[in-house]
Formats: structure tokens, C-alpha cells, sequence
């Protein structure tokens, strides 16, 4: 068993006793002087790890702590059932703090180094590939303000599997790092895995057909018109289709972007070598062709006859300058991460080369989109004007209001049976909604015609009515509970496996999120199946989480 | 001193105030843990090189005072500076929210006084009637219900039920019919609360004015009661009056966010809650001094209209 999770087999005076009286108890052990507080019964197996944990900690129950959670949102709710389960085994005494949320993420990123007793609820989101899920969250270079590894969790084989996961590119090792990684980590419990959430798609059905939702959010609006994953959206009685966004765009220069609107609004405009389909499986699309060469290189046969909307013709050197633009950038780590240097073999030839064997790199190459030489040569700024080889061009961003974009009429595919080689959608405009209950609202008013982020509490309604189309996926969200492991007892893994027992998983989906979403045991979500199956869920979550 | 020299004398006065304002607002925002560098590479590990070049181009590498000091020169000639989160001009972002935070502001502010007032009135002269009640219970109403849950169901209504008005705003130029309209709702709702503490509060200020002895004394002159209330009363019980609504002129644009949030409007709350998020230094700077400019004018115009008012207040 890792970590300090077996301590003293020390077994405490028993007696089960609700909180109120063990409050009163300890008032009265303080009076006496002598009697000790800490005799609380475990029964059950939760309960005796965490017992286990307090006695090798020297920690005197009920240890006072607090669950942070952002204001106003359904964590707060997560952390009402968690203190009412914790305070139930008489262990804990817990108070709950809300707060905005960048004053939650300022706690969050500075908890270890102030030594905050508090254990913090947050979401993540990760992507199509399994580093996503863990190499920023548990690595131990991950520390703030380096990643998100906000409790500074530290184990040397975390880190192994990631970096040998990283570098694996044989599929089939590469799920067997990961399931080892995952098992590792619920075992270790730095974290509780609590649910895995899902993209919830809802549109006008009388006005919109074959619309689907992509798996992540960022991706939303592939559904407009995405031949490469074999996907069309179709209008009835208009050529305007008018969907949402969650809040304003900040940038929508690929280098510099970093937050969800951005990417969506951004989506149908910008191409990369390769795309990524609603199941999860890499497509062809600037690039029509590629194989390995080495173990680090790569040779990509690019698609001809591919315009940008500006009218320069892709070739090879856009490729190289898309890459090494990315230098000094925010988000630079995207690329130089792997990158090393590329080679241009002829105008529709490239050889990249990557600074060491690579696992994602192939779904690395669709986060990257192809820009054209008027950015690179600085005659023109993506930041406002963004223009790539997507099937829409940008029109405009009325700052808070909306986004327009063109269907682009010299888009290069040339049409196939499944997908016309004209999009149906003539415009797309994105209107900027913050309120979740006034997106349902210009849904159901038929201001939009669609949109991802109604409120869930809804979805049951808007699925049993006829007049809208639903489409619910998992995605590549969930939520955690994140333990300060600086802090004793929860500097006991003993203690955290308890915790991570006692979580209502099931409560939580049902009552907070109204059966959206699903229970997690471990990091990586579902959406990349063979890293997370249904099988192999199961068998963690009764080996580590479930009471016998 | 003549009114013209008192506007002047007010003016420059208002300058440090801004100048301490935007100070205090400066150095409480740097104090906060996290920098728009963390905005910016997302928690992502970026080269040394690569932060410190973002940090230089802007000056975010410098003493926080000359950071201020900068930021103050560059603003006395109106340059505001770009925005290290969107690469955006931040005069250009914030000048494109301000019509539409005016235009709301505005509408909301005489909509209270246009309820507030009449209804101030008649509730104090019906003192104990049936109006003054209705008025009373009417009151309490507005200043008790949240503005976010009015909005909601004044939308679900109106907007989704009987699609009278759009959920979002119309595509259409501010200064146009279908906006007009579509306005309606969020200026209700962020009108409301301001009406009915306009109504209590000249209600009671006109109570106290009809006991007093000149109001005894043109009656017994044979003065018409209309002429005694409106010309008289009413011009006394003002004054408290435009004091708080002065003030709330200031805080109808400045205090919007909920009902921009709800009404998907496209206003400077909303533009200046997600540069704090960011911690977009430049644009939050923006909004605060806008916001202290707002408050300046405001109490500005009220001193004003005191003088218009009561003949004895000379400045």
C-alpha cells in the first residue's frame, strides 16, 4: 500500500456519538484535564482508515476543517452532502466558505504555500488525450504557478508514469501506463474524484437537424459544419443559424488564447494538420497524408489547392512559421512542448521533428491551427482579425454582443456522400449569454437556435418536449476534491482513502446536477474509453472507494 | 462666487480625488495574489524568457509606483493603453460598453423619478388614504425584490411566454426602435428598487414640509392647493431628495452587472467583472476612474441643482 496509509494498529476508546455531544465532551474534557477527547467509534470500513490515519497522525477527533468552494455555483451544494456525510463519522467538524471565484482560484494557487487548512471542490477540464487529465494536476513540476498541482502532491512514481507516458507512442503501452498511473493515484488519494460532467447540447428542433455535440466544449460549433468528422448542420426556412456563448471573447489569436468562447467562436475559422472527430479518432485535414519516419519524425503530405480566407495558398512553409510563431508566446508550452524543428521537403511536403518521442502528437497538431504569412510577417493581427482555412470567415466581434462569421466559399473540400461540399449554413452568429436561465430563456423564446449551456435543472423538460433536440455526451470535465496533504491528518493517506469512501458520488449526481454527469473514481474521463472503461472503473472503484 | 467659477473650483478639486481613487484602486488590485500573467499562459509553464518579455511590454517588470506613475501620464493625454489579455486597444474596448451602459443608466434613473416622484407626491398629500397605502405596499415591493429575480421573470413573461420582446438583444443599432423596446425590461428592472426609495423618501421629506408654518401661510392667503404643493412644497422637499438621486444616477451605471448579466447587455459591469477575473490591469484602471469621473459629475449636477433650487444656496 503507498504512502503512510498503514500506521499504528493503536486501537481508540469506542463510543459513536453524535456531534452536538461530542462538542459538548470535548468542553467537558477541557474542564477535567485529563479525560481524552478523541474516542470516536469507527464502524465501518471509511471510518476505520480515517481512524487509523488520526492515531498516526496524533490528531485528536473531530479535527475542525473547511471545504471551499466558489460562490453561487452547484459545488456549494457538492459541499453541503460532504460535510453532512464527513461530520456524520464524528471525525470532522466542518464549516463551509464561499467565495468569487478568482478570489477561490487565488486561494486555491496559494493554499500549500500558506498552509491553508482546507480542503477546496473545483472542476478541471481535460481533452482527447490522457495527459491532459494529469500531468498539470499531479506532476510535481507542476507546482503553482507552474500547473495546477495546487497541493504540491509530490511521488516520484506519479511522475514516472507520466513522463514515460508522455513519451510512449505504442497505443497499447500507453493504456497500460495510464490504468497503472490512474490506480496509483486513487490508491494514494491526493485528490477524490467525484464526477465526471458532460457537454448538454440543446437546439430548436423544428429549425435545426443533424446537429450533434462535440464531446468538449471548445469544440462546440463543430457541429455547424465539419467534413472531416463527417458532420453537417441543416436549416429550416433560414440560412442564419444563431447559437451562444458563455461569456465575451478575449483573444482570438491562437498564440495567445486561453479561455473557452475564444476557441469556439474561433473554431470554424481556424484549421490544424489534423482534426479530431466526434469519437475521438484523428482525421486527415490540412494534411491528407502522414507517416512516421523515426521514432521523432514525422513526414506530412499536405492537401492542395487549400486557401486561406485572405487568399494566400497553403504550403509547407505556413506549416513551419504556424509552429514557430508560438515562440515567446502565452502559450507557447502548446508547441515547444514537443516541437523541436521541421523541415520543408518541397511546397506540399513537411518533415517535423519532435525534441523527443511523443504520445499526443498527433492530437497535439489539431490545438495548433495554421496561420496565414500576413500574421507571421506582422501585416496583420490575428488578435482582432483572425483568418485561417476553416469553412467560415470571421466577419466581426461586437464586443459583448456577438460574433458573425461567413460561410467561405473557396473552403477546399470539394464534397463527398456523406457531407455537400457547400455548408447549409450561409452565417453563424454567436451571441454573447452569460446567464444560464436567459440561454434556456432565447432558446425557448427562438432567439438562438441552439445552445450548450443551458441549465441542467432543464434538461429533463426540454428532452421530453418534442420541440428541441437534446444530445448529452460526456465530457472532458470533472470535479475533485482536492486534500491539503501539507496538513496532518490529511498528510495521511489513510485518512484521504477514507475520505474518498465516504464521498456520495451517486447523491451528488442525482440531487445536485440532476443526473447530469456521472460518478468518477479516477482522473482520465470515459470520452477516452480505452484509458477508462466502464470495466475498469468498476474494478477501481470497488477495490478503493466502495465499503465492502 | 458666481455658479460658472464654483463648477471650475469643483473640477479641480475633483482631480486628486480621482488621482487618490485610481491610486488606492491601483495598489489594491496588485496587492491581490495572481497577475495577468497567470491569465494569460493559464497556469502553463512558459520559458523565463518568454514571462519576462510579456512582463516588459507591459511594464508589469517596473515598482508598482511607476507602474501608477505611467499609467498617469499616459492617461493625461487621454491613452489609455492595450490590454495584455486581449491585445486590444482599452479605450476603444471600454468606449464601445459606454453608450450602451449610458443609455441603460439613463433610462433606468428617469424611469424611478418619473414613478417615484408623482407617486411621492400623492402619497404624501393622500397621507393615511388608500393611495398612500397602495404606494406604501408598492414600495416595499420594489426595494424588496432582488433585481436578478425580477429580471428573470420579467423575461420568462414577457420574453419567453408571450414573446412580446426578445430574450437578447436585438440586432439592431442602439439608438434604434427595436432596441428602445427591447430596453423595456432591464431598465424596469434596474429601475425599480430606485423608484420606490424615491417615493418613500419624498413622501416623508413632503410630510415634513406641509407642517410647516409657510405652508400655513400660503393656504391662508388663498393660494390654490395645487399651486401650494408644487410650487412650494414640493420645491423644499427636493433637496433630499436629489441628493440620493444624484448619487443613484451614478450608481445605475456604474452598479448594472446583474441586470447586464441577465439581459445579455452589453455594458461596462460585465466588461469590468471579467477584467478583474483577468486582472486586467489597464481596462479595470479604465472603469474605476470612469466610475470615479461618473460620482464626481453626479455630485456635481446635484450641487447644481441645489442652487436652482433654494435661493440661499449660493456657492
Amino acid at each position: 500500500m503507498p504512502g503512510n496509509s498503514v500506521g499504528s494498529r493503536e486501537r481508540r476508546p469506542i463510543r459513536r456519538r453524535s456531534l452536538l455531544t461530542s462538542v459538548g465532551l470535548v468542553g467537558i474534557s477541557g474542564f477535567a484535564g485529563c479525560i481524552r477527547s478523541n474516542s470516536v467509534e469507527a464502524d465501518g470500513p471509511a471510518e476505520e482508515l480515517i481512524q487509523q490515519g488520526f492515531a498516526a497522525t496524533d490528531t485528536d477527533p473531530p479535527f475542525e476543517t473547511t471545504i471551499v468552494v466558489t460562490e453561487g455555483t452547484e459545488r456549494s451544494r457538492v459541499a453541503t452532502l460532504l460535510k453532512s456525510e464527513l461530520e456524520d463519522t464524528g471525525f470532522f467538524e466542518i464549516s463551509i466558505e464561499e467565495y468569487k471565484w478568482t478570489t477561490h482560484l487565488d486561494l486555491l494557487t496559494t493554499a500549500a504555500d500558506e498552509n491553508k487548512n482546507a480542503l477546496f471542490i473545483v472542476s478541471w477540464t481535460g481533452g482527447w488525450d490522457p495527459d491532459d487529465y494529469v500531468n498539470m494536476l499531479f506532476h510535481s513540476d507542476s507546482h503553482p504557478p507552474n500547473g495546477l498541482n495546487v497541493n504540491q502532491y509530490a511521488d516520484e512514481t506519479v511522475d514516472e508514469y507520466i513522463e514515460t507516458g508522455l513519451e510512449e507512442t505504442v497505443f497499447d503501452e500507453r493504456v497500460e501506463i495510464y490504468r497503472q498511473l490512474q490506480e496509483r493515484l486513487v490508491a494514494d488519494a491526493p485528490v477524490s474524484f467525484v464526477r465526471f460532467g458532460e457537454v448538454t447540447h440543446v437546439w430548436d428542433a423544428d429549425a435545426v437537424s443533424g446537429w450533434q455535440a462535440y464531446p468538449l466544449e471548445t469544440g462546440a460549433y463543430n457541429a455547424v459544419y465539419a467534413p472531416w468528422a463527417d458532420t453537417f448542420t441543416k436549416l429550416e426556412g433560414s440560412t442564419e443559424l444563431v447559437g451562444d456563448l458563455g461569456s465575451d471573447i478575449s483573444t482570438t489569436d491562437p498564440a495567445s488564447m486561453n479561455d473557452t468562447a475564444s476557441s469556439q467562436a474561433t473554431q470554424l475559422v481556424y484549421e490544424g494538420l489534423t482534426g479530431i472527430d466526434f469519437d475521438g479518432t484523428v482525421q486527415p485535414v490540412l494534411a491528407d497524408e502522414w507517416k512516421r519516419l523515426d521514432t521523432t519524425r514525422y513526414r506530412f503530405s499536405l492537401r492542395e489547392g487549400v486557401q486561406f480566407h485572405n487568399g494566400e495558398e497553403l504550403t509547407a512553409a505556413h506549416i513551419k512559421c504556424s509552429f514557430e510563431r508560438y515562440e515567446g508566446e502565452p502559450r507557447e508550452a502548446d508547441v515547444f512542448d514537443w516541437y523541436g524543428d521541421s523541415e520543408i521537403v518541397d511546397d506540399y511536403t513537411i518533415d517535423i521533428d519532435c525534441r523527443r518521442e511523443y504520445g499526443p502528437f498527433e492530437r497535439r497538431l489539431f490545438d495548433v491551427p495554421i496561420v496565414p504569412m500576413a500574421a507571421i510577417d506582422g501585416d496583420l493581427d490575428l488578435e482582432s482579425t483572425p483568418i485561417g482555412t476553416g469553412p467560415y470567415r470571421f466577419v466581426d466581434y461586437q464586443a459583448g454582443n456577438d460574433c458573425r462569421l461567413e460561410r467561405f466559399d473557396e473552403y477546399w473540400f470539394e464534397g463527398s456522400e456523406t457531407v455537400p461540399a457547400t455548408a447549409p449554413v450561409e452565417t453563424v452568429r454567436l451571441e454573447v449569454i452569460t446567464e444560464p436561465a436567459s440561454r434556456q430563456g432565447a432558446l425557448e423564446a427562438g432567439n438562438i437556435d441552439v445552445s450548450y449551456g443551458v441549465p441542467s435543472a432543464s434538461l429533463a423538460d426540454l428532452t421530453a418536449d418534442d420541440a428541441y433536440g437534446v444530445d448529452r455526451h460526456v465530457g472532458g470535465g470533472f470535479d475533485m476534491l482536492i486534500y491539503p496533504l501539507y496538513r496532518e491528518p490529511f498528510s495521511s493517506a489513510a485518512v484521504r482513502r477514507g475520505c474518498n469512501m465516504l464521498l456520495p458520488r451517486e447523491r451528488i449526481v442525482e440531487e445536485v446536477y440532476n443526473g447530469v454527469g456521472q460518478p468518477a473514481y479516477t482522473p482520465i474521463s470515459p470520452l477516452l474509453e480505452a484509458y477508462a472503461d466502464e470495466e475498469f472503473q468498476e474494478r477501481i472503484a470497488d477495490e478503493y472507494v466502495r465499503s465492502p | 462666487m458666481s455658479l460658472g467659477r464654483y463648477v471650475l473650483t469643483r473640477i479641480s478639486v475633483a482631480v486628486p480625488v480621482l488621482l487618490g481613487v485610481t491610486a488606492l484602486t491601483f495598489s489594491f488590485i496588485h496587492a491581490l495574489p495572481g497577475d495577468p500573467i497567470d491569465a494569460l499562459v493559464g497556469f502553463r509553464s512558459v520559458s523565463p524568457a518568454t514571462e519576462a518579455s510579456i512582463r516588459a511590454e507591459y511594464h508589469l517588470d517596473r515598482p508598482i509606483w511607476e507602474q501608477y506613475l505611467l499609467w498617469v501620464r499616459n492617461v493625461l493625454v487621454l491613452e489609455f493603453g492595450e490590454s495584455p489579455i486581449t491585445g486590444r486597444n482599452v479605450a476603444a474596448t471600454v468606449g464601445r460598453r459606454l453608450p450602451a451602459t449610458l443609455a441603460l443608466g439613463g433610462a433606468a434613473w428617469l424611469l424611478a423619478l418619473a414613478i417615484g416622484v408623482p407617486t411621492g407626491i400623492v402619497a404624501a398629500v393622500r397621507r393615511g388614504g388608500p393611495a398612500d397605502e397602495l404606494s406604501r405596499l408598492a414600495a416595499l415591493a420594489g426595494i424588496a425584490t432582488p433585481n436578478f429575480w425580477l429580471g428573470l421573470v420579467l423575461l420568462l413573461i414577457f420574453g419567453v411566454r408571450l414573446g412580446w420582446v426578445r430574450v437578447i438583444p436585438p440586432d439592431a443599432p442602439l439608438a434604434s426602435l427595436a432596441m428602445a423596446k427591447f430596453m423595456l425590461l432591464p431598465t424596469i428592472t434596474l429601475g425599480t428598487a430606485s423608484a420606490a426609495f424615491v417615493t418613500r423618501l419624498l413622501r416623508s421629506s413632503m410630510l415634513a414640509e406641509l407642517d410647516a408654518a409657510y405652508v400655513r401661510t400660503a393656504r391662508a392667503k388663498g393660494l390654490r392647493e395645487r399651486t401650494v404643493i408644487l410650487k412650494h412644497v414640493l420645491r423644499n422637499a427636493l433637496l433630499p431628495v436629489v441628493t440620493i438621486t444624484g448619487l443613484q444616477l451614478a450608481f445605475l451605471i456604474d452598479g448594472a452587472v446583474v441586470v447586464e448579466r441577465i439581459f445579455s447587455w452589453p455594458g461596462m459591469g460585465r466588461l469590468l467583472v471579467r477584467s478583474i477575473l483577468q486582472r486586467d490591469y489597464p481596462v479595470i484602471q479604465a472603469g474605476v476612474l470612469l466610475i470615479g469621473v461618473s460620482i464626481v459629475l453626479a455630485n456635481l449636477l446635484v450641487d447644481i441643482v441645489y442652487a436652482v433650487l433654494d435661493p440661499r444656496i449660493r456657492y
